[in-house]
């Protein structure tokens, strides 16, 4: 009786150990990243969210006084135009973005492994580099006075330099062009992962090319596009120097508004205002997303 | 009978791999035959080209006494049951069942009836709305074969298609598969490797090794007359020996083996000094403290296993070789480390002419564990 107890109670005892060491080591590796994510992305945003509550002097500065007026101003009549601008360049954006990637990733993905690989990585490589510095390239090329021009005048295609930069084109311009491979990349991973048995299924039951693709690889890709779209139109109305350089100052964007809140017009509150509801409006984005049973892996690119 | 498909001298080459080499066979209208082989010979690959998703490198398909070469999949009255079912995860029972009558334009009211009636025949009426994920495996297995079946096909192609299930559920989906192709009256070409299933469900078994023919024939065929060494072994167990045929007389075809002799029935078309190989099934084996007229194999008592309605023996050989013995459960057994003499009934040796490569590897290498091993799996 006694030993039947006995050997009862060592494996709970081991178990209970095996649990807590588990758990140390669990802490262990979340630890650091944890005190990191603290410093870097928590408190920042806390501070932001704090500021868009706080008033302002006559000068600026900050009046720690708790106030809602910065988020009646954020959707004071200029601001929604600038909203509305900033949501239909980055909806552009994002079309344009899917157009393109959507045949190229179907396209990689068709590749054996190894040709795979390589061109993911061409995909990615730009990305290395100052995307200020390949914004000004594209400057450089389709100005007025740029490569292109003076190469088509010169030919006689031409007689009057084309508007190609400098305008709302030109701000959908660099914005595809940066953003272009958080497209790809999910996309590529979602057609990837389609198991190759369910393409020959369906051509055993008679569809054709076509509609293999419309009943089952662009129904299967679903997360991809979504998590695609999410990762380009998010990014879009946020990054304010696309439309500094390319736009050359025609168009104000949400990202602009709010660098100009911090800079310009000293006034933090507002800006951070402005930037505690486009946080907002990504949350709302990914929590839609989720629910339409996208994988949240999709958005880390993997 | 009515010829289905014919496989005529197809050979598939994968780079410079020669997967498939020179197969030929017929498969008749109505037929359930079975491929069956161990894994890499190739089952799959000739199954893929009889459906269509590979090309033979050289040969001709004929479905229908026509050649199939040029036909698309989709154009071929063939449909396939994939080994891990392939059911498009994103659509429900009913669209998967219905999917290939959607995809051939029949409007969706025509289409409800017509499925309905293919759950039924698998027995999953009413399971229509029912997303995959909340099926079981044998569910899964039951709606591919629905959906293969929606376009009446002339000949379904089933690729191991009960691999994944567990042992019980399997038995039951063998009886099943088999219940619904004597219904529908359809010709199935089967993939397997396991061999009892093969037998149980067949009318005729194809055995395959390295991307050849072995032998086809229906089950009782296969295993009472084996033509080759790979399928005796393959198709239940068995005891091999290699020999010279030594003296032939009137009464007496004498076969000389290492450490004995044994002989054949004397209408065996063989000639002296001719390699052979000897199979005797497990439950044929005998053993006797004397020796019996016409063998002499020495032997003594190994080890005894009890299996419930038979009692399995393994008796050693003086070159080392494990000859397996059964007999029925409640037969006295000799005694372990018991010396004797095994023989058998001169009629249920099976002589098989040396011409296959696996017989000449063992002459080279004169050591009986060999042959006998190839009988061990
Ligand atoms: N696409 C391919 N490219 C190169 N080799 C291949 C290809 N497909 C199959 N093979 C090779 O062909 C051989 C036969 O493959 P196959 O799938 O037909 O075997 P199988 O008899 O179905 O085996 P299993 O029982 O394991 O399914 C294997 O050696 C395999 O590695
Ligand atoms: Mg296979």
């Amino acid at each position: 009786m006694e030993k039947s107890i006995d050997s009862e109670n060592v494996p709970i005892t081991k178990t209970k150990s095996h649990y807590f060491s588990k758990t140390l080591i669990k802490w262990g590796q979340i630890l650091p990243i944890s005190i990191w994510m603290l410093l870097l992305v928590v408190i920042p945003l806390m501070y932001v969210l704090i500021m868009s509550f706080m008033s302002r002097d006559f000068y600026g500065g900050i009046v720690y006084k708790f106030t809602l007026s910065n988020f009646a101003q954020v959707f004071a009549g200029q601001n929604l135009k600038i909203y509305a601008q900033s949501i239909g360049i980055g909806a552009v954006s994002t079309v344009v973005c899917l157009l393109i990637a959507y045949p190229f990733a179907m396209f990689i993905a068709q590749k054996g492994p190894v040709a795979k690989t390589i061109l993911m990585a061409l995909v990615v490589v730009p990305s290395v580099s100052n995307s200020l510095v390949r914004l000004f390239s594209w400057i450089t090329l389709l100005r007025k006075t740029g490569v292109v021009n003076t190469t088509l005048e010169h030919l006689g295609i031409i007689h009057h330099p084309l508007s190609m930069v400098y305008n709302t084109g030109g701000i959908v311009l660099g914005m595809v062009y940066l953003l272009l491979m958080f497209m790809i990349i999910p996309i590529f991973n979602s057609l990837d992962r389609i198991d190759h048995n369910l393409i020959e299924a369906a051509e055993d039951l008679g569809a054709t090319k076509w509609q293999i693709l419309k009943e089952i690889v662009i129904p299967l890709s679903k997360p991809g596009i979504f998590a695609g779209c999410i990762m380009v139109f998010i990014p879009s109305l946020g990054y304010f120097f696309v439309s500094d350089v390319m736009g050359g100052g025609t168009s104000t964007m949400m990202g602009n508004l709010i660098e100009n809140q911090f800079q310009t017009s000293r006034n933090w509150p507002l800006g951070s205002a402005i930037s505690v509801m486009l946080i907002v409006l990504t949350l709302v984005l990914l929590v839609l997303f989720q629910r339409r049973g996208g994988d949240m892996a999709d958005l880390g690119g993997r | 009978m009515k010829e289905m498909i014919r496989l005529s001298s197809i050979k598939k080459n994968y780079g410079d791999v020669k997967i498939i080499k020179d197969l030929n066979f017929t498969v008749y209208e109505g037929e359930f035959l079975t491929m069956l082989g161990p894994s890499g010979c190739g089952k799959t690959t000739t199954l893929r080209m009889i459906a269509g998703f590979e090309e033979p490198t050289s040969g001709e398909i004929m479905l229908n006494e026509k050649p199939v070469s040029n036909l698309p999949p989709y154009k071929r009255k063939i449909n396939t049951v994939f080994q891990n079912y392939a059911l498009f995860p994103h659509l429900t029972v009913a669209q998967n069942v219905g999917f290939g009558l959607k995809m051939a334009g029949v409007p969706k009211v025509k289409r409800g009836p017509q499925v309905e009636k293919m759950l039924k025949l698998v027995q999953l009426e009413g399971y229509g709305n029912r997303k995959l994920d909340q099926l079981s495996g044998g569910q899964k297995q039951r709606i591919a074969i629905a959906r293969a079946l929606i376009n009446h096909p002339q000949v379904l192609l089933l690729d191991e298609p009960l691999s994944a299930l567990d042992l019980k559920l399997r038995k039951q989906m063998q009886l099943e598969l088999k219940r619904l192709q004597r219904k529908l009256g359809i010709t199935f070409v089967y993939v397997t490797h396991d061999q009892e299933e093969a037998l149980m469900m067949s009318d005729r078994i194809a055995v395959m090794n390295k991307g050849h023919l072995e032998q086809i024939a229906d089950p009782r065929t296969l295993y009472e007359q084996p033509k080759t060494c790979f399928v005796a072994n393959f198709i239940g167990e068995s005891n091999i020996f290699y020999g010279k045929v030594s003296e032939i007389t009137k009464t007496d075809t004498k076969v000389t083996i290492e450490n004995g002799y044994l002989t054949l029935q004397s209408d065996k078309p063989v000639f002296e000094k001719q390699i052979v190989n000897i199979v005797i099934r497990p439950e044929k084996v005998k053993f006797s403290t004397t020796e019996v007229p016409g063998f002499h194999i020495p032997a003594t008592v190994a080890e005894h296993y009890y299996a419930g309605n038979v009692n399995k023996s393994v008796l050693r050989l003086p070159n080392g070789m494990a000859l397996k013995m059964t007999s029925a459960g409640d037969q006295k057994l000799p005694e372990i480390g018991k010396s004797g003499f095994v023989y058998w009934e001169l009629a249920d040796a099976i002589l098989i002419k040396t011409t296959s490569d696996d017989v000449f590897k063992a002459v080279d290498n004169p050591d009986f564990s060999m042959v006998n091993q190839m009988g061990g799996d």
